[in-house]
C-alpha cells in the first residue's frame, strides 16, 4: 500500500462529515460553558435527537420534518439539564452524567416499544440526506470537492460557526454570557438574569445537539443504532476546550477530531489488519493528547512567568 | 432632568436572632452627598441593599418622590433611577470597559451591539464628570481607583440619580479618594444625591452634606457636616471614646533581621514594578513605606514572602539566603505575612475559622497526629484567637461569612500567632473599622515590642506615620526617600509620593537620581 490511498480528497470529505456532529455539539457545548455551565450532557442531547429525527421521519415519510423531530428532542433534552441545575440546583455534573444514562436508556427502550427491534432501525424505503453540490465551490481544486456535496447539515454547522462567533462576541446576549460565566454577581447587579441567560445558552446546546443527532442517523443513511452517537458528544465537549471556547478555534479542533476519526474509518476499510477496536481508539487517544498539550502549554506559560530568574 | 428624594421610613430586617436594621428612617435629598458611617455590622450594608432592591426589608417602606415603592430587585431600583457602587466590584475582568458600562442594556442596531454608539457614550458621561475612562481599555487591566469610576459610569449610564457607594474608599489611595470626593461634588452638582457608607471620618467630613451614623441596627445620630467633628462622629458610632493616636514607646532596635539588596521584579504584566531596592529591617522595629498604591509596593512585600519571582538581587533572613526560597521555607524560618488582599491570598473564603487560623501551621505536631489533623486542638486555638482579637464569629463559620474587618482579624491573629521574627503587613486596615483598627494597630506595635522586625505597607498615609519607627517612601519601583516619621511634615512626604524631590533633598542619592520608567 502507498500514502496516497490514504491521503486524498475523499479522505477530506469524510474529515468534514464525521466531523459535523462534533462540531455542532461542541458549538453548543462552548456557548453553556461560556455561561458558566459544565454540560457534559451533549451525547445525551445529541442521542435524542438522533432517536427523533429517525423515529419523525419512518412517521411522516420527510426528511426535513425528521431534522425538525431532532431539534426539538435535543432542545427538550437540554431542558432538562437546564431544569435541574438552574430550578433545582443540581451539579451540572452529576445531572449531565444522569441525563446521558437516561438517553441512552430511553431511546433503546422507545426503540423497542415503538418499532419493535433491538440494535439497529432502518425505515423501510428511506434514503439519507441528499448531497448538495455548490456549482462553482466544487471546481476549487483540493479542498472544493471535499466541501461541496456534503448534505445541508453539514453546511449549516460550517454556517453555525460563523453564527456563534457573532452572537457571542456582538450580541447583548453574548455580552450577558460572557459576563455571566465569568462573574455572575456583575451581570446580576447589571439587571441581566443569570439564570435566564444560562438556560438561553442550554437550550442553544439542545438544538445544535438535536442537529448532529439528525445528521448522524439522517445524514449517511436513515436508519438508528442504539448507541450511534458513540461519544461524539464526549468528543465535542473537548474540542469546545481544545479549541479555547472560541466557536473558530473550536471548528479547527473539531476537524483535527474529525481527520482522526476519519483515517480511523480508513484504515479499518484497508486491508491493514489492525483490530477495529484499536483503531476506535485513535479519536480518543486524540483527544487525550490534544487536551494534555493544550494545558501542558498554558502551564508552561504560567510556569515562565512565575519561573524565578538567576540573578545576573 | 428629573430629581430623586428618597425616604426610608422605619426599616426593619432581621436574619434570624441578628436584627441589622431596626427601624430605621433616612431622608436622600436631591443634590446632596449623604455619608452613613459606623462600625462593620452595624447594618449599613443592610440598609443600602435594601435600598437597591437587593433585599426585602421585614417591616418598613420606601418613598421615591412621594410615591411608595416596592423594590422587587435590582433591576427595578436600576429602573427608578438609583444606581450602585459596590465594595467589591462588579465588573467583568475580560471584558472591555465599554461592554462592561453596558452589560444589560446594550444599544443595538440591527440585533447586534453597536460598539460605536458604546463607545461613544462612555466617552461622552466620562468627559461630563471627569472620569478620564477609555472605553477600550481591559478591566482587569485598570488600577483599582478606574475600576471604581467604571463602577460609577456604568451606574451613570444606566440613569442613576442617585448613587449608593458601599466603603468607596476602602480601595482607595488618598490621592484616588480626593478625586472621587471631587466627582460625587461634580454629581450633585448636577442635582444628583449619593449616598455612601464609610468609616474613614476624615473623609466624611471632607465631602457630605449630611451624615448619619449606625451603630448595632440602629441610628444613633444624625449630624449636618458642618455642625460636628470627627471625635464627635467617632464617639456615636463606637459608643465610647476612641483612641485616635497609638501609644507607643520609642523602638529599641536590634540587630538586623531582613536584609534586602538591591531587589527587583516585575510586575503581573511584565513590567518592571521594583527596581533595585535595598533595605535593612531590624529586630524591634516598625520600618513603613508610604506611597501611591501601584509604585511597587505590593510586588515588593509578594517578592519578600516568595510570591513572586526575583529578577535580581538578594534577600536575606536572619544570615541565610532567601532569595528564591519558597514561602514554606521563609515561614519556617520565621517570616509571616499578613496581604493586603485578603480574600484571595490571605484566607480560603469557604473554609472554617478555626481551619482558616491554622492554615499555615497545621502540619505541625500541635495540630497534625499521625498525618490526622487534631480537631479538638484545632478548635480550642481557634478559640483562643477569637477571644484574643475579639473575632466576631464562630469557630466553625466559613470566613466569608464574616465582615472585612473580621476576616482582616483572623488573618492577623494566624499570621501573629507564631512570634515571627520577620513580619511583612501590606494595608493592615483596609475595608477595618475603628475600632478594630485600634486593635490591629496595637497589636502590630506589641509585635515590635516583643522584638520582631515589622515592614509596613500601607496606603494610608497617617497609620505609616503614626505607627513606623523609620519611614521610606516609594515611587516608580524605587525607594525615593528615607524619613524621620517623628519629624516630617505630611506634606513632605506627599511631595516625595508623588516624584517630587523637595528643596532639601534626604533622599540619600538611593535611587541614582533616575526616575524616567
Amino acid at each position: 500500500m502507498n500514502l496516497s490511498d490514504f491521503f486524498d480528497s475523499d479522505l477530506l470529505t469524510s474529515t468534514i462529515r464525521v466531523a459535523t456532529p462534533v462540531l455542532l455539539a461542541a458549538l453548543g457545548g462552548l456557548l453553556t460553558m461560556r455561561a458558566g455551565i459544565y454540560n457534559i450532557a451533549l451525547e445525551g442531547q445529541m442521542i435524542s435527537g438522533s432517536f427523533a429525527a429517525i423515529a419523525v421521519t419512518a412517521w411522516t415519510g420527510n426528511l426535513y420534518l425528521g431534522i425538525l423531530g431532532g431539534i426539538l428532542a435535543g432542545t427538550l433534552t437540554s431542558a432538562l439539564l437546564a431544569l435541574a441545575v438552574l430550578k433545582f440546583n443540581a451539579n451540572d455534573i452529576v445531572a449531565s452524567i444522569a441525563i446521558n444514562l437516561l438517553a441512552v436508556g430511553l431511546t433503546g427502550f422507545l426503540l423497542q416499544t415503538i418499532f419493535d427491534v433491538r440494535g439497529t432501525y432502518r425505515p423501510e424505503g428511506m434514503h439519507g440526506l441528499p448531497a448538495i453540490d455548490i456549482p462553482w465551490v466544487e471546481n476549487i481544486p483540493i479542498i472544493g470537492p471535499a466541501i461541496s456535496g456534503q448534505t445541508l447539515l453539514v453546511y449549516v454547522a460550517l454556517g453555525l460557526v460563523a453564527f456563534t462567533h457573532v452572537l457571542l462576541y456582538r450580541t447583548p446576549l453574548g455580552l450577558a454570557i460572557r459576563a455571566v460565566g465569568e462573574k455572575p454577581d456583575a451581570a446580576r447587579t447589571a439587571g441581566v438574569s443569570p439564570i435566564l441567560v444560562r438556560a438561553t445558552a442550554v437550550l442553544y446546546s439542545g438544538v445544535l445537539c438535536g442537529l448532529a443527532g439528525a445528521h448522524l442517523s439522517l445524514g449517511y443513511a436513515s436508519e438508528f443504532t442504539v448507541g450511534m452517537t458513540a461519544g461524539r458528544g464526549f468528543t465535542g465537549f473537548s474540542a469546545a476546550i481544545f479549541g479555547q471556547l472560541q466557536p473558530w478555534g473550536t471548528l479547527a479542533a473539531s476537524l483535527v477530531f474529525g481527520l482522526a476519526e476519519a483515517l480511523g474509518l480508513r484504515m479499518q476499510l484497508s486491508d491493514l489488519a489492525l483490530p477495529p477496536d484499536i483503531v476506535e481508539m485513535v479519536p480518543y487517544v486524540l483527544a487525550i493528547v490534544a487536551i494534555s498539550i493544550t494545558c501542558a502549554i498554558r502551564m508552561w506559560r504560567l510556569g515562565s512567568t512565575r519561573r524565578r530568574e538567576v540573578p545576573e | 432632568m428629573t430629581t430623586l428624594r428618597v425616604e426610608m421610613h422605619q426599616i426593619t430586617k432581621r436574619y434570624g436572632d441578628l436584627t441589622a436594621n431596626d427601624g430605621i428612617d433616612l431622608v436622600v435629598e436631591p443634590g446632596t452627598v449623604h455619608a452613613i458611617v459606623g462600625e462593620n455590622g452595624a447594618g449599613k450594608s443592610t440598609l443600602m441593599n435594601v435600598l437597591y432592591g437587593m433585599v426585602r426589608p421585614d417591616l418598613g417602606s420606601i418613598d421615591i418622590n412621594g410615591e411608595r415603592v416596592d423594590l422587587t430587585g435590582p433591576h427595578d431600583a436600576i429602573r427608578r433611577g438609583i444606581g450602585m457602587v459596590h465594595q467589591h466590584f462588579m465588573l467583568v475582568p475580560s471584558l472591555s470597559v465599554a461592554e462592561n458600562v453596558i452589560i444589560g442594556s446594550a444599544p443595538t442596531r440591527g440585533g447586534l451591539i453597536n460598539r460605536r454608539q458604546a463607545r461613544e457614550i462612555v466617552r461622552r458621561v466620562s468627559d461630563e464628570y471627569g472620569l478620564q475612562i477609555d472605553p477600550d481599555d481591559r478591566v482587569g487591566e485598570l488600577p483599582v481607583g478606574s475600576q471604581q469610576r467604571v463602577e460609577i459610569l456604568k451606574a451613570l449610564y444606566r440613569g442613576a440619580e442617585l448613587l449608593i457607594l458601599d466603603e468607596p474608599t476602602a480601595v482607595l489611595t488618598p490621592q484616588e479618594a480626593v478625586e472621587l470626593g471631587r466627582v460625587m461634588r461634580q454629581l450633585t452638582e448636577s442635582g444628583k444625591s449619593a449616598l455612601f457608607i464609610s468609616h474613614k471620618l476624615k473623609e466624611v467630613m471632607a465631602v457630605s452634606d449630611e451624615i448619619t451614623v449606625m451603630r448595632r441596627g440602629r441610628v444613633t445620630g444624625r449630624f449636618s457636616a458642618g455642625e460636628t467633628d470627627e471625635r464627635a462622629l467617632a464617639r456615636t458610632m463606637v459608643g465610647r471614646e476612641v483612641m485616635t493616636t497609638v501609644a507607643k514607646a520609642p523602638a529599641e532596635s536590634g540587630a538586623t533581621v531582613l536584609e534586602v539588596r538591591d531587589l527587583a521584579a516585575n510586575d503581573d504584566r511584565g513590567h518592571q514594578a521594583v527596581r533595585g531596592v535595598s533595605l535593612s529591617l531590624c529586630a524591634g522595629t516598625i520600618t513603613g513605606i508610604a506611597g501611591v498604591e501601584g509604585n511597587g509596593q505590593t510586588e515588593l512585600i509578594e517578592c519578600l514572602a516568595g510570591l513572586r519571582p526575583t529578577l535580581s538581587g538578594e534577600v536575606r533572613l536572619s544570615g541565610v539566603e532567601i532569595t528564591g526560597a519558597s514561602p514554606r521555607r521563609r515561614r519556617t524560618l520565621g517570616m509571616s505575612h499578613i496581604p493586603e488582599d485578603r480574600l484571595k491570598r490571605g484566607l480560603a473564603p469557604n473554609r472554617s475559622v478555626a481551619e482558616n487560623l491554622v492554615a499555615t501551621t497545621y502540619r505541625s505536631a500541635s495540630f497534625t497526629r499521625f498525618g490526622v489533623i487534631r480537631r479538638a486542638e484545632v478548635r480550642s486555638n481557634a478559640e483562643e484567637a477569637i477571644g484574643r482579637f475579639g473575632i466576631a464569629g464562630r469557630h466553625d463559620q466559613p470566613v466569608a461569612a464574616l465582615s472585612g474587618g473580621n476576616m482582616q482579624k483572623v488573618v492577623v491573629a494566624r499570621e501573629l500567632a507564631q512570634d515571627p521574627d520577620v513580619v511583612l503587613i501590606a494595608q493592615p486596615t483596609r475595608g477595618v473599622d475603628i475600632g478594630a483598627i485600634e486593635n490591629i494597630h496595637r497589636e502590630i506595635v506589641a509585635l515590635r515590642d516583643r522584638g520582631a522586625a515589622v515592614l509596613l505597607v500601607s496606603a494610608e498615609l497617617d497609620e505609616v506615620m503614626q505607627l513606623a519607627d523609620d519611614l521610606y517612601v516609594m515611587y516608580e519601583g524605587r525607594l525615593v526617600a528615607q524619613l524621620d516619621p517623628t519629624a516630617v511634615h505630611e506634606n513632605e512626604i506627599g511631595m516625595h509620593m508623588a516624584g517630587v524631590t523637595p528643596g532639601r533633598s534626604n533622599a540619600e542619592s538611593m535611587t541614582g537620581g533616575d526616575r524616567a520608567r
